[in-house]
Order: C-alpha cells, then structure tokens, then sequence
C-alpha cells in the first residue's frame, strides 16, 4: 500500500451523549460509528454528484453512525430523537442510489434487520412487507401461492420493494401491470418529526387494508416517488397478481464455478435457464427503426403479452458473461438493433398462449418483423437465453455496471420519442467524447425501450460508463453528458427522468417543464420535516441547500442552456 | 455480537509475508475497490435462484451481521479508502473483526465474477496479507500459524498424530516416504489430526482397499497443505509449504493424489500450479470414487429407502467446480432420493466454517451451520451429505445444537455403507 501522506477524511461524530441514547434503543451490537464500518455507507453508484465528493475527499459523505433498527417503534424513537437533537438522518436499503449523505454528522438508518414477510393475502392478492424484502423473495414466496408482484425493477430483484416507493422502479413488465411504484396499496411509514403516517385504508380505524386511497386527499400519491424525502417506510403492502409459472423457477441448465468461469462461459454451461411454465418469449427483429416503433405500438395496443421490450444494443451485457465477449459482440453489432422481445403468459389457459402468439405473428407480418428461430439466425437467439427468467426476475443488467457506471437519462414519452432521443445522445457523444465503447448502446441503434400501460407510454434508457478509479474528471464528463442531454430533451419537448435530472437541482434550473414540483414539494417538505433533518439534499432542497449549489454546476447548465437557445438561469 | 477489539498495534506475530507470485498486493485492486457498483450480490443470492424467505442470504458474515462493512460490499468500500488514504488501519478498531470474519467461501466472488468479473475474496485475502503484515493476526490464528511453523500442522499436534487413526486398522498401508505406489492419499490436516472427524479417514482407506488400489499415504511426513494459512493471509507459510509438498509429491512417483480434503484440493488445483509444476493428476476423493464406481471397481448395493441432501463444500464446489461427482455417486445408488437444498451448487450456504472462522469466531460458526441444518431439514431428507472435514466438523455442530434427528455423513460414508450392503 502506498504509505505517502495523504489527507484523511475524518467523518464528524455525534455527539457522545446522542450516541449513547441510540444505543439504548437498538441495542450496542446495532449501532457503530467505528470508521471501517461507516466508509461502507459513504458511496453511492450512479451519480455523479455522489461519487465525485469521494475523490475531493468530502467529509460530508461519511455518516457520523450507522444504527439498524429491529422495529417500526425503534425507527420512530430514532428519528424522534435526532429530531430533538437536530441531527440528520438517511435512510439504506440496498443504497445504491440517493443514499449517500450529503451533510456531515447524518445518522443511516439501514433496514437491513426488517426483512420479514408480514403477510400475504391470498384473497385480497397483496403482501405486506418489512422495508428490506427483496423482490426475489416476493416473488419467490407468492409464487409459492399462485401469484407475484409483476415484475423486478430495473435495478434487478435484490432491489427492496420499500425502496419502490421512493422512486418509480420500470421493467418490461410493466406492460401490463404498470410501473411498480403504481403498485403499492398503503404505506406505514415515520415521519422526520416521528410522526407515524399509514396512507390508504389501512389508515382508517377498523378498515382493512386493500385500497391505496382512502377519503381525503392523496397522501400516498404526495410521498410516493419522493426519493425518501418525505418519510421512512417501515411496512410496506403492495398488490399481487396471478401467476402461472410454477411454485419456482426451472433451474438453470449449469452452474458456473469461480476457477472453471471463463471455460463455462465458453462452453455455455450456465446463464441459460429455462423460461418459466406457461410463459413463452418471442425475439423479433425489423429492417429499420421505424417498423421497430411501428410494432411496439400494435403489440401493446393489441393487449397480448405481459412483458414489451426494446432491448437494442443492451443485450450485449445482459446476455454477455464476460466485458472481452461484451466488446466483441459489441464490434461485430451480433446482437440486431432493432429488435424487441415480446413476453407471453398463458394466464387463462394454454390456448391463451396460442392465441397470442398468432396475434403476435399477424402484427410481425404487418411490421416486417422477422422472428428468431432455430432456422433464423440461432446463435442469436441462443445467446439471448438469460432474459427467458431475467424478464421475470432481473439480475443480469448489473453487467452494464463493469469498470464502472454513473450517470443515466431515462427520458419518457409516446414510444416514437425513443428515436429522437436517440439522435440526441448520439450527438452528446459526437460532440463531448465516449467514455467507453458501449456508451453508444443508447444511438446508432435502438435505445432500451420499455413499453409500459399497454403502450400509453415508454421510457427510454442511455448510460454513461466512467472508468471511475482510473478517471476522476470522466464523472465530470458524465455531469455534462446529462445537462447535455437533459437540456436537449427540454428543447425538444421530451419529457425526462434519470438518476440526476429528476431530483434537485436540476428540475430547479429548467423552468420550461412547466409549473415546479419541487417549488411546491418545498413548501410540503417543511411541514412534514420542519427541522429540515431528514435525508438533507436529496430529492428537494431547502431554499438554503439550493442556494448553495456550486457554481461549477450552474455554470455548466447554463453553457448547455445557450447552446440549445434557452435563457441562463441562476440559482435563486 | 462478538466484537473482539483488536489492538492494531499488537507486534507479537512476526510475518514470513512474501510477495508471492500469483497473488495480488492490496494495491493491485485498486480499480476493482472502486468498481464495486453497490449491487449486493455479494450478499444475496442470485435472483433467479431464490426460492424463500427464509434462505436467500449468501454471505454468512453479512446475514449475521447485517452491516455492509460484513459483506464485500463494505470491504470493497474499505479498501478503496484505505488506498486513497481516507483513513489508516489504526483509525478502526473493527477492521480485523470485519476481515477475519469472512469465511472465504466465495459466494461474493462467483457472483461478482458472474456480474462485473471483480474478486471481491481476492481484495479480501489481500486485506488479510496486509493485516498480517502489519502484525495484525487474532490470538487463535496466531496459535495455527506458530503451530503449522512447529508441527508442520495448525492444530499443535506432533507429526506422529497422524498415524493414529492407522492403529486399528485391520490391512496396512503404504508408507509413500519408504516404498511406491500408484495413488498417493493425501489426508490432510483435519481428517488425520482432529479427533470428532478422524474416524472417517478410516473409511476413505477402507473403499480404496476393497476397491483395490495399490495406494499409500505419507504418514507422519505429511505435511500441511497451508490453504489455512494463505486465507488467514500467511502467504509466507503457505509458500514454505507449498513448495515443499510440491517437491516431495513430485519424488514419490505417483500417478494419482487422492485427497478427501477440498481445501488441500483447492489448493493443489489452484494455487499451487502458481509456484510450481506438479507430475501426477490430484482428485478429490468424490471424484475419484466416481471413477472407481464407472469403472466398475466399486460395487454398489441398495440400501434402505432413505432421503438424502447434499451440502456443496465451497471449496469443492464454488471454487473448483466440482459439483455433480458427489451428487452423481448418491444418485447412484439405489434407495436413495437426492434432494436439493434451496442453497446449492454456485449458491450453496457455507457451513460457517471455513477461513479461520471456526478457531476465532465458533458462535459465528456454529449460527451458520445451524441455519444450514435447518435449511437441509426442510427438505425432508434424514441424512445430510457432505464431503468436507470442515463442514462435517461444524454441520456436526450445527445438529447438536439444533438437536436435529438429521445424520450427517460424508460421501464416501455412504459408498462404504452400499459396499457393504448396507452396514457401516
């Protein structure tokens, strides 16, 4: 190790009679301030923002502690006591994103305890759950009872379903079961005054919990895809929906082992499990663009299928098991641009399935749509084989994440938006440079298109790829890429989302988008956290946090905003 | 939780740290500290895998812990500041705690391999080499090293130990160190010296015997294989070792080293070919039963209807890729119903025992192996198989405990019990 001196990063600490009385509460095995331990809390993934202190060796984003708590009543005896005390506090889960702290001394409260199952309710089709149940063993426990939550977000399964409600997690199926933050019945969750806040019916003394409303006005829709800036859920219910696949997966044909990997990727002895019972998957290909679009729209229009995807150039990591295969498949464009995947289920009946599938055969023959085969280039289709259970339960689009990730757009629209804003992330890569090759898997080819509510409308899907330990300044380069971008959209009039643009301070700096939200969100958050406690700096600033964004920033907005012939703006 | 506060500063262990060929310095995972993407695979099973609530965890150290620091994931984060400088060593009382507690059984690293091709129980055997080179070695894994110096094993006993569970057997057996043979048992550590697990070796011999094998084994002369010590982070020990038993293999003029030990065979099939050529084919014992069995030199009996489950050791399976030989044999033998537990092959639950866990942190150990009793029991099975010292040692553990009716056997238990049609 290289022992030159070099600063340290010295997180602040609580003060010591506040650390005694969390301690009291949970217990001393549950609490640490110890400096290895908090360093595992002190990074987020995606973000440059969150990344970027680490290397200016910000002392902000070193939690003073980490306390877990066992119970609903410990979270709120947490949060009521640093309220008294005015320390901060954030919420963990799987932290990947929006997580790290952003003001010194912050508490984490990591749910990592509360993972149990509290109950599935066979006849109402809902699960309610503690904040750290994945969504693999949702699935994999309802699906013991003939159901399942509809999907896996994006994010993959290992994702906790709590984490849902901070933001809106997407996946193919969302088709036909809409986005997974649409399905969540009610909420028990405390509030940065330590307030106890359960939303829906469940609400209402002597009323079950089954619906996400209740009378009044909509308390879960104000909190929900907040970012967890409005509360820490605790209890979590969420809808179910029929499920035919069997009581588990098929297992997979192999198991990779660590010595023999790169032979067994080879040989093909793992990574290609079985599609789940009563469940088909079709891969179709177009001759261009447009017939690609055109298809999405008859498929979800149509109402077959549960599951609707434009995979583009992302099969290269989803499907490739290791980055040299990623790269050459990369070169040699193996997988086809324009496709898409079309998940089937047979809900009703088998017959439900072949009746699908000669509606789906109909609109490919309409649309150009060639179907991958056996006959039909079957390497292709042989090496898609990872999606057949990652439609269901995600995992293998953490691949994206090699040699690092950080900064994506998701912009949102009618499906033929994806092409425009293809074109705009092609010329953001022409004009400020790749970090990576397969950077350009969001242009030259179709971007990820997922199809969602029968086709009302799609999210599209561009990632940045930094070398992160290699290229401090390549966080920077990913900054600009989603100004770049987001500002672009803005022109064009394609509405956004992604990891930065959707949160402070960006939605700030673009008054186009119309009235806001977050200029009233402001006003919201001061009532539900007066003291200004809770996860500072996420989702909606204070007036004061927002007035210290860096200049650095606001200038490379505003270098953006003239580019695309829109007024400066300044942070007030 | 037993939070043992270790003083960095402890300077009574002197190191014999190389920088030995094959293995990577702290520094040389720079880029892959920073690479850590937060997904927490590392933690949790491979989504496609889970089937329960119950069993979903992958990582012991994380599922009894429960901080990200007890999981690669914190490590990772770990390591990356200590390399940046964000803090020292000295500046955490727990970083020894938090190394030492990782079983080495690689389910963090077949899943970040599988996900983002890093080596997170690489980084963490080279945090370990760091800490033993800064002399920062836990009181019970001091005693293994200074033992393995002495006796040439880390259990303190003398050589001569390892001729005891030769006393009552009714053939003799070659002495490799005096006359030659084919195959070449290589007992290992545990089997010859800890006496709740010694019985068994017997049995290896037994089947080899009946079986016709001309075979032999070193005797008192073995020495250790130093899997132990390089997870402990010894590298030095375990090149000393490495070298030497490479270089007396090499003299006996064997065709085949059989060992019923995986962590010898991951050693001998990973690690050492990193130090030197070896002139003869090493089998785990499963693996060479099977081949006794396909080549019709085991005679295989029924045996009374019975449910069996098989608990992948990790480093026969997850790590050498050895998972179907074991399940192969049990399937072959009439009256037994092989069945799955939720965790198995790539995604098997450690016993808890492994990389120097058993010796430094047993309530550890013991919470681990319990949960993967339970997990066996939930599938109905009466026997749990297992082809592990280690995991016999501690899934033993885990039956008293729980006071499970389950019985635990080793594979080759099994075979002997068809031989002999039956009977033990």
């Amino acid at each position: 190790m290289n022992s030159a001196k070099v600063a340290k990063v010295e997180p602040k600490k609580l003060l010591p009679e506040v650390y005694k009385q969390l301690e009291a509460i949970v217990g001393q095995d549950w609490i640490s301030e110890d400096r290895a331990i908090v360093e595992g809390y002190s990074r987020g993934l995606m973000v440059p923002t969150e990344i970027s202190p680490k290397h200016a060796k910000d002392p902000t984003v070193l939690p003073a502690c980490i306390i877990l708590p066992g119970t609903t009543e410990e979270v709120q005896a947490i949060v009521r006591l640093c309220n008294r005390h005015e320390v901060p506090i954030t919420p963990y889960t799987n932290g990947q994103m929006f997580v790290t702290p952003t003001t010194s001394g912050t508490v984490c409260i990591h749910f990592s305890r509360m993972d149990r199952i509290l109950g599935i309710n066979e006849k109402n089709l809902t699960a309610t759950l503690q904040p750290y149940v994945s969504y693999n063993v949702l699935q994999a426990e309802a699906m013991k009872k003939g159901m399942w939550n509809g999907g896996t977000p994006l994010a993959t399964g290992i994702c906790k379903v709590s984490s849902q409600f901070a933001g809106a997690g997407i996946w193919q199926t969302d088709l036909k079961y809409g986005t997974l933050s649409r399905n969540i019945v009610s909420v028990k969750m405390v509030l940065p005054d330590g307030n106890i806040l359960v939303t829906g019916s469940a609400g209402q003394p002597g009323t079950e919990n089954f619906w996400e409303y209740s009378p009044g006005p909509d308390i879960i829709g104000l909190t929900r895809s907040s970012l967890g800036t409005l509360g820490l859920v605790t209890e979590i219910t969420v809808k179910l929906h029929t499920w035919v696949g069997g009581f588990s997966f098929p297992e997979d044909v192999g198991h990779p082992s660590i010595n023999t990997y790169y032979a067994d990727a080879e040989e093909k002895r793992f990574d290609r499990p079985p599609t789940p019972e009563r469940h088909r998957i079709y891969w179709l290909e177009f001759p261009d663009y447009d017939s690609e679009i055109e298809a999405l729209y008859k498929i979800a229009h149509s109402g077959i299928g549960i599951g609707l995807n434009a995979t583009g150039a992302y099969s290269l990591y989803y499907c490739s098991q290791t980055t040299e295969m990623t790269n050459q498949r990369a070169e040699k464009e193996f997988f086809f641009p324009w496709n898409c995947y079309v998940m089937l289920a047979g809900i009703s009946s088998v017959k439900q399935l072949e009746y699908e599938e000669k509606v789906l055969r109909q609109i490919a023959h309409e649309t150009k749509g060639k179907f991958l085969s056996e006959e039909y280039k079957p390497e292709v289709l042989d090496a898609l084989a990872p999606w057949s259970q990652d439609c269901v339960r995600h995992v293998t689009g953490m691949r994206m994440c090699r040699g690092g990730w950080s900064g994506f757009v998701i912009p949102i629209g009618r499906i033929s938006m994806a092409k425009k804003h293809s074109v705009i992330w092609c010329k953001a890569l022409e004009e400020l440079g790749e970090t990576h090759i397969t950077d350009r898997g969001g242009c030259g080819s179709t971007p990820m298109i997922y199809v969602v509510n029968r086709g009302h409308f799609m999210y599209s899907e561009t990632d940045n790829y930094p070398q992160t330990h290699a290229d401090p300044n390549g966080l920077d380069k990913v900054l600009e890429y989603l100004i770049y971008s987001h500002t672009a959209s803005i022109k064009e009039r394609i509405a956004g989302m992604g990891a930065a643009i959707s949160a402070e301070p960006f939605t700030s700096f673009y008054p186009e988008i119309g009235p806001n939200t977050d200029l009233f969100l402001r006003k919201v958050r001061n009532a539900f956290d007066p003291k200004g406690i809770y996860a500072p700096g996420r989702r909606v600033y204070t007036k004061e946090e927002f007035e210290k964004v860096p200049m650095e920033v606001v200038g490379l907005i505003n270098k953006h905003r003239e580019k695309f012939s829109l007024p400066a703006v300044k942070a007030e | 939780m037993n939070n043992k506060n270790l003083s960095p500063t402890t300077k009574e262990y002197k190191p014999r740290f190389p920088k030995l060929k094959g293995f990577g310095a702290l520094e040389d995972y720079r880029a892959m500290a920073w690479n850590c993407v937060n997904c927490n695979y590392c933690q949790e099973m491979w989504s496609w895998d889970a089937k329960s609530a119950e069993f979903s965890y992958i990582c012991p150290m994380f599922a009894k812990h429960r901080f990200f620091a007890y999981s690669a994931r914190g490590i990772s984060q770990i390591i990356r500041a200590l390399l940046e400088g964000d803090f020292v060593i000295k500046d955490s009382k727990k970083i020894a705690d938090i190394a030492y507690r990782c079983t080495c059984c690689g389910a963090c690293e077949i899943n970040c391999l599988r996900l983002n091709e890093r080596h997170p129980e690489e980084m963490i055997e080279a945090l370990r080499a760091e800490l033993v080179e800064k002399s920062i070695v836990l009181p019970e894994h001091k005693a293994y090293l200074e033992s393995t110096l002495k006796y040439g094993n880390p259990f303190s006993a003398l050589p001569e130990e390892r001729l005891k569970w030769t006393e009552d057997l009714e053939f003799a057996i070659k002495d490799l160190t005096k006359e030659k043979a084919d195959v070449l048992l290589f007992t290992g550590s545990m089997y010859a010296l800890e006496p709740r697990v010694r019985e068994r070796i017997k049995v290896f011999a037994k089947i080899l015997n009946a079986a016709g094998i001309d075979f032999g084994f070193l005797g008192a002369k073995e020495k250790c294989c130093g899997m132990l010590q390089l997870q402990i982070g010894e590298r030095g020990i375990f090149e000393e070792l490495a070298e030497e038993n490479i270089k007396t293999f090499n003299g006996l003029g064997i065709k085949t080293l059989v060992t019923p030990d995986p962590h010898s065979y991951h050693a001998f099939t990973s690690h050492y070919p990193k130090l030197g050529e070896m002139n003869f084919e090493v089998l785990h014992f499963t693996q060479y039963l099977k081949r006794l069995i396909d080549e019709g030199k085991i005679k295989l009996k029924e045996l009374p209807r019975q449910i069996v489950t098989y608990s992948d050791p990790c480093s026969l399976g997850r790590w050498a890729g050895e998972y179907e030989a074991p399940r192969e044999i049990l399937k072959a033998i009439k009256g037994i119903e092989l069945r799955e537990m939720e965790r198995n092959h790539d995604q098997a639950w450690c016993c808890g025992a492994g990389g120097g866990v058993l010796a430094a942190y047993p309530d550890q150990a013991i919470w681990s192996a319990v949960e993967r009793v339970k997990e066996a029991e939930a599938t109905g099975a009466s026997v749990l198989a297992t082809a592990c010292p280690w995991c016999e040692y501690n899934l033993e553990s885990g039956i008293e405990v729980r006071k499970s009716k389950m019985e635990l056997l080793d594979v080759a238990e099994i075979v002997w019990k068809s031989m002999k049609g039956g009977e033990k």
